[in-house]
């Protein structure tokens, strides 16, 4: 009879108590140091639950009799399915205005540049020894977009799932040291100081009703597969901006997505066993995943770069960064790089442009790969 | 190897169409916002 009660500690592994140090690290991250706390917290409480020895909350055989766990339950509804990456898309739909991007579509540019380090991870992930699926799960990390990132790897990847998710928010949550010392690298003083102008454009009800179903159609169009994830993140918007559904739309930037984040980053924590977690292509996900980061700006800048030969008025290449899908902290760094070299420049709203010009773009990159990689 | 080169071909098949597709989206919405806001101009 005891030990039917004490199976749990006998059969602890290194492994298991190896994971279980990393949902607390995963656990100390999101609440001393607030890295992406929504996701991380439900991720490091998960990684705790499916490492325990015998534990009721995952896949177990009892007497040779099958019990479904939950968290692996979760994960069947709502991750193989997509779902729960679709709905959150909802809910991050309902709270971006593109407004700023209305007012200055250049910055559409900047959203397509700042995608580089998706495609240039993919390359060098093969070079590592990735197959092409994997490497186009392990690049989609530099959507710096947690949903995509999800998406994809779900559907080429489901073994991989935990590392890039882990990967895709912890690295989102180090935008503010990762994008400056990219940037400064790549600019100078002087063109860091480069102050734009300020758009007069008046955007009204009209414009920002039509703009989702528009973007919808034109991209579900020319890349039917970005279909799913580009409709989605759009209905959220219209959801916002029709006016005639105000108590849905707070439904959705709040309850929607408060619930779905909490079944999303339980359901990413089943997958963070030790056999899945503790292999030597971890370390490479999460270097491969900065690396995409890295990418991303530079690609971004240099584009912004590239521009400005040809431009009577600059831009400052610095929006070009931006460009990634990271919102709204991307654009926030931006803008207080900007003010640190100069006080006097104002770069916020032209950076959230390029910011949420970025998520459509990497909502249509995360497209783009599952249609080209889907055909091999 | 296979794997690589269909990574580079992919890479910059994707990379180019998704500037290009955005492109095309600046393009659009610079013509639709001149088109729905004509006469509208902000003062401030």
């Amino acid at each position: 009879m005891l030990s039917a009660l004490s199976v749990g500690i006998l059969s602890v592994t290194f492994g298991n108590i190896l994971m279980i140090m990393i949902g607390l690290i995963l656990l100390y991250l999101g609440i001393k140091k607030e890295y992406e706390p929504a996701l991380l917290i439900p991720i490091g409480f998960s990684t705790i639950l499916v490492n325990v020895p015998f534990s009721s909350a995952v896949d177990q055989f009892l007497d040779g009799v099958f019990h479904k766990g939950i968290l692996n339950m979760l994960f069947d509804i709502g991750i193989i399915t997509e779902i729960f990456p679709l709905l959150i898309f909802v809910a991050v739909g309902s709270m971006i205005d593109f407004g700023p991007l209305l007012e200055n579509p250049v910055m559409f540019l900047f959203g397509a540049a700042a995608q580089f380090g998706i495609f240039a991870t993919m390359v060098v992930a093969t070079l590592l020894g990735f197959n092409i699926k994997e490497a186009a799960s392990i690049g989609i990390i530099g959507a710096a977009d947690g949903p995509t990132s999800i998406y994809v790897a779900s559907r080429f990847a489901k073994d991989l799932l935990g590392p890039i998710s882990v990967a895709a928010y912890s690295y989102m949550s180090l935008v503010p040291i990762i994008q400056p010392a990219i940037i400064r690298l790549l600019t100078t003083s002087e063109e860091r100081k480069i102050k734009m102008e300020v758009k007069t454009v008046r955007i009204n009800k009209r414009i920002k009703i039509i703009f989702p179903i528009a973007v919808t159609i034109t991209a579900s169009l020319l890349a039917p597969s970005s279909t799913a994830l580009v409709g989605f993140l759009m209905f959220g918007n219209l959801l916002k901006e029709c006016g005639v559904l105000n108590s849905i739309a707070k439904s959705a930037q709040n309850e929607l997505a408060n619930i779905v984040t909490i079944m999303l980053g339980l359901s990413i924590g089943s997958t963070m066993t030790a056999e899945k977690f503790l292999r030597p292509q971890t370390l490479l996900i999460l270097l491969l995943g900065l690396v995409a980061f890295i990418f991303d700006t530079a690609g971004g800048v240099l584009f912004a770069k590239f521009l400005n030969i040809f431009l009577r008025r600059k831009i400052n290449p610095m929006i070009g960064a931006a460009g990634i899908s990271a919102f709204p902290m991307s654009a926030r760094v931006i803008h207080q790089l900007g003010r640190s070299e100069d006080p006097t420049n104002y770069l916020l709203m032209h950076a959230v442009g390029a910011n949420v010009a970025g998520q459509i773009g990497s909502v249509l990159a995360g497209g783009i790969l599952i249609a080209l990689v889907g055909q091999l | 190897m296979n794997d690589f080169v269909n990574a580079i071909r992919i890479g910059m098949m994707g990379y180019f169409f998704l500037i290009g597709v955005l492109f095309l989206f600046f393009f659009l919405t610079r013509i639709f916002v001149k088109l729905f806001s004509r006469g509208e101009r902000n003062d401030k």
